[in-house]
């Protein structure tokens, strides 16, 4: 069966400091998913120089089939020279996941990667070498279902030193409380900005180092079919939804017309929802077999505030967790940006009667454009999305 | 000699504030030292009489002194001692004190029979012990614990406690009693105008007493009574039933007498007490309550496993404004000792904390918040991994005297008493997102929510959760209940009397609140004339003050 990675990946700057001293790259191909985490000496823009050059190189060379030692030679030899220090340095981590369910890790002087299996934290088997100087560990394995990787930069086990804890978050600590907050539900975004969470708050909101996480997942795909809005061809209206429910995967129609449609085509009733009431969401429905049905344009705003909301530079652990409210944006939110690996909009272009009337801010462009932006958004994060227009 | 305040009434309105200013009796010549024990003696012995009496008779002064509510009023059972009752004290002597004894023989009995309401095994109350009845009392345990033996803890501990009761009541004689201020009998302050010296005119012996002599002050002196109807301490050559003692105190008690030099009422009550061979009279004082402060902000007040106590300060929307820990150092050698748990407790640390407390609420307007450690736990004892167990400093007794001091010190400073809460899940409850679970406290001083990544300290979470409990309730104001039922979805809240059928509408909201607004209407439309006095009631009434009060009545409506 073909899993999907799921990458998500969170950074803390170091009090005062608008660089931060870690990057993260992840690289997308056809046949694997790359991500390295480089952590460059220092902080400020020195090390994020250093970190960047280091993820991107070796990003791109592994990505390209070179090997880790010509990668962490090249290293070597590019990166620019510290004038205090006089060395050049950045340490990293690598996790390389293939189509087939490979896995490769090479680390080199980061916090060892924290891996998880089935929810339990599992230490992994490593062969250390020397690579140019540098004492390199290398595992691999072969994956399954929910196992789980959390890339973490020293600035994490440093984490309350001094303050909150006397030795700070350490190694055993957080793997423990990676283990103790698991779910199978658990995205690796929801990993990522909770560990960083955490790190924000032992550091008293004042972090003494950049501090970086990147969450892996391993997870079965998902696909998710959106309905939005009613064919402009009123004779396609069987075809689209017979197209639209053969679809695998979840069901959400969002629109009034939309969803009157879907029950007269199927003859399964609309049951309006009271289990939830915010003012600012139109209330949601029931329609057997649909796994979501809400109201249209409003609700597609919001989901789009709160998509964006999640995915800015600014969110925090409790953007994701109002995912959980029960309002038919939060909920659409939620589908999209967790549950689905994928993506298929099915839109509609008639006009809306209602949004005819002037006093209404409303119209048809709107509608496509929520449909573009959400789909721009979560391209952005790696999913796939299609859009199908009737 | 620490002022002990009480306070009389049944709601902050009608509270008399009584502050107990105690005041040593200075060096009293042998003359009057024997006329105190004397009258100590007989006050006890006449005390413990009618106690003897009532116990004889107590099943009956049971039922017939019980109010409707089954508490008993001291003020009734006081008129359980009837004139033939009375007449046999005077073999005791205690003309005097006959007022007193039967105040406080009702206080007593209406102490024992309310605790016995709540625990039966309470023991009849014993005031003095002569030594005949304590050979005999000892003699009559002794042998129970030879025939019975003392195999289990239970029986153990009740022995013990019945020995050091014993010692206690053979050692000591009852305060007496003086119910009233007054210039002709029970007792009175006198103020020596000239050398600006305080005194006290005590009623101790009868008519018939040979000890009685005429009093009269030097001429240095100028004795003026701290009485409401004044006057001046006049010389007479007649044989006078009282002593003159004069008075020596600090400078806090100072201030309270000077007050009373200019508003004598403020004197009310008095017990002479004798403590290792000095005499002390306590007198009650009647204190003004300060003005009512109106509360801006809420200070939880939490146990702590390394400090005594851990406060935080919120202003209403839940924002941290203080936080910090009481801790003292005498007391934690004290843990340290392990004296604590056996009872060597310092009782004015209790007292040193309320009064730091009580400065903080005056300061940041608050209302504090305190855990309800009645019948259920706060689950913050700690069991780490090897086993080990760490306790709270304030065990939940005097978690408990902690807050009953509150409640007196803070009304006297113009606040409202604590409020209590339930303490279930402040140690575990993150206060960011709310999340509730054991596995959020990751050790014995940390929490670290599993969901939303908050850190705090135990002691701090734990009053923090306190401070912000009443803004919560505040709220969740109507918990509606969505029912799905034969004839389609109804939204119902049983306490409003709220049954409502939406309609497929979207704006069905707009119909549901005006439903609930017309319920509101009705009620206040029919309370005129309402005597309703049931639970129900003042549930609804409740939850409708509660909507009355809001802004917006979408905002305090909880579908679930």
């Amino acid at each position: 069966m073909r899993l999907y990675v799921d990458v998500s990946y969170e950074s803390l700057n170091k009090y005062n400091e608008e660089l931060c001293g870690d990057t993260v790259e992840v690289i997308r191909n056809g046949n694997s998913v790359t991500v390295v985490l480089a952590d460059g000496l220092g902080s400020g823009v020195k090390a994020n120089i250093l970190s960047t050059l280091t993820s991107k190189i070796i990003g791109t060379m592994l990505v390209n089939g070179a090997s880790i030692d010509e990668a962490v030679e090249t290293i070597a030899n590019t990166l620019p020279v510290c004038k205090e220090r006089e060395i050049a340095y950045s340490t990293f981590s690598i996790l390389q996941v293939f189509n087939s369910g490979e896995c490769y890790l090479v680390e080199f002087d980061n916090p060892s990667v924290i891996y998880l299996e089935g929810g339990k934290v599992k230490y992994l088997e490593s062969i250390s070498r020397e690579i140019n100087g540098k004492h390199v560990k290398e595992s691999r394995l072969q994956l399954s279902e929910d196992d789980t990787f959390v890339l973490i930069s020293d600035g994490v086990v440093h984490a309350g030193i001094g303050s909150t804890l006397n030795l700070g978050w350490q190694w055993e600590n957080v793997a423990e409380y990676v283990e103790r907050t698991w779910k199978k539900d658990l995205s690796a975004k929801k990993i990522a900005k909770l560990l960083v969470s955490v790190c924000d708050n032992l550091y008293a909101q004042k972090p003494g180092d950049d501090a970086t996480v990147a969450a892996v997942k391993i997870r079965s795909p998902l696909k998710v079919n959106i309905m939005v809005g009613p064919p402009v061809d009123r004779n396609q209206d069987n075809y689209v939804v017979s197209r639209f429910l053969s679809q695998e995967g979840m069901k959400v129609v969002c629109g009034g017309t939309t969803s009157k449609i879907v029950s007269r085509e199927t003859g399964r009733e609309i049951v309006t929802s009271f289990n939830y009431f915010n003012p600012a969401v139109p209330p949601i429905a029931e329609i057997d077999g649909i796994d979501l049905t809400t109201e249209g344009v409003l609700t597609l705003g919001k989901t789009l505030d709160y998509v964006r909301r999640c995915l800015s530079t600014e969110s925090t652990i409790h953007d994701l967790l109002h995912l959980k409210d029960r309002d038919g944006a939060s909920k659409l939110a939620n589908i999209l940006l967790e549950d689905g690996t994928s993506v298929n909009f099915f839109v509609g272009r008639a006009m809306n009667p209602a949004h005819q009337n002037p006093d209404m801010p409303l119209n048809l462009g709107l509608k496509l454009k929520l449909v573009e932006e959400l789909a721009a958004y979560l391209k952005s994060i790696g999913k796939e999305v299609s859009i199908e227009y009737f | 000699m620490i002022p002990i305040k009480t306070y009389f009434g049944t709601c902050l309105g009608d509270f008399m504030v009584i502050r107990t200013i105690t005041l040593k009796l200075y060096k009293p010549s042998r003359r009057k030292r024997e006329i105190i024990d004397d009258a100590l003696l007989r006050y006890s012995m006449a005390y413990q009489y009618m106690l003897d009496k009532a116990f004889e008779q107590i099943e009956e002064i049971r039922e017939k002194y019980k109010e409707p509510y089954g508490i008993y009023s001291s003020f009734k059972l006081s008129k359980w001692m009837d004139s033939t009752l009375s007449e046999e004290l005077n073999e005791f002597g205690v003309q005097p004190f006959k007022d007193s004894l039967k105040i406080d023989l009702g206080m007593s009995l209406a102490g024992h029979l309310n605790l016995k309401r709540i625990r039966e095994n309470t023991s009849f109350p014993l005031v003095y012990l002569p030594d005949d009845r304590y050979d005999s009392s000892y003699d009559a345990l002794m042998d129970e614990i030879i025939s019975e033996g003392l195999n289990d803890n239970l029986k153990r501990h009740k022995c013990e406690k019945e020995l050091l009761r014993l010692e206690r009541k053979s050692a000591s004689l009852s305060p007496i009693f003086f119910c009233r201020c007054a210039t002709n009998r029970d007792y009175c302050l006198l103020y020596d105008v000239i050398n600006k010296k305080y005194y006290a005119k005590l009623y101790l012996m009868n008519r018939s007493d040979d000890r009685k002599k005429a009093l009269n002050p030097s001429e240095n002196m100028l004795l003026r009574y701290i009485h409401k109807d004044g006057g001046m301490l006049k010389p007479s050559d007649r044989k006078e039933r009282y002593i003159i003692v004069p008075l020596s105190f600090g400078k806090w008690q100072e201030q309270y007498l000077k007050t009373a030099l200019v508003d004598p009422s403020i004197i009310k009550t008095a017990r002479l007490i004798k403590k290792k061979d000095e005499y002390y009279l306590a007198v009650n004082i009647d204190i003004e309550e300060e003005k009512a402060v109106e509360t801006e902000t809420y200070l939880g007040l939490s146990r702590d496993l390394k400090a005594l106590a851990c406060y935080t300060i919120v202003d209403s929307g839940g924002q941290v404004l203080e936080t910090n820990k009481f801790t003292n150092l005498e007391v934690n050698k004290f843990a340290k000792m392990k004296c604590i748990s056996s009872g060597a407790f310092p009782a004015d640390v209790l007292h040193s904390i309320a009064n730091e407390i009580v400065a903080l609420s005056a300061n940041n307007k608050s209302q504090v918040v305190v855990q309800s450690m009645i019948d259920k736990s706060d689950r913050l004892v700690w069991r780490d991994e090897q086993g080990r167990v760490f306790k709270p400093l304030l065990d939940c007794r005097r978690y408990n005297d902690l807050v009953k001091i509150l409640e007196y010190k803070l009304p006297s400073r113009g606040l409202p008493p604590p409020i209590k809460v339930s303490p279930v899940g402040i140690f575990y409850k993150c206060p960011a997102c709310e999340l509730q679970a054991k596995k959020n406290r990751i050790s014995k001083d940390m929490f670290i929510c599993t969901a939303c990544g908050q850190v705090m300290e135990i002691g701090h979470l734990g009053s923090l959760n306190l401070a912000k409990k009443p803004i919560q309730y505040s709220k969740d104001v109507l918990k509606v209940n969505v029912e799905s039922t034969p004839i389609g979805v109804r939204l119902i809240n049983k306490e409003l009397g709220l049954d409502f059928k939406p309609s497929e509408d979207i704006n069905w909201f707009d119909d549901f609140k005006k439903e609930i607004v017309d319920i509101i209407e009705n009620f206040n439309a029919n309370m005129p004339g309402v005597k309703d006095d049931s639970k129900s009631f003042k549930m609804k009434y409740s939850i409708i003050k509660r909507l009355e009060s809001g802004k917006d009545l979408s905002e305090m409506i909880r579908l679930s």
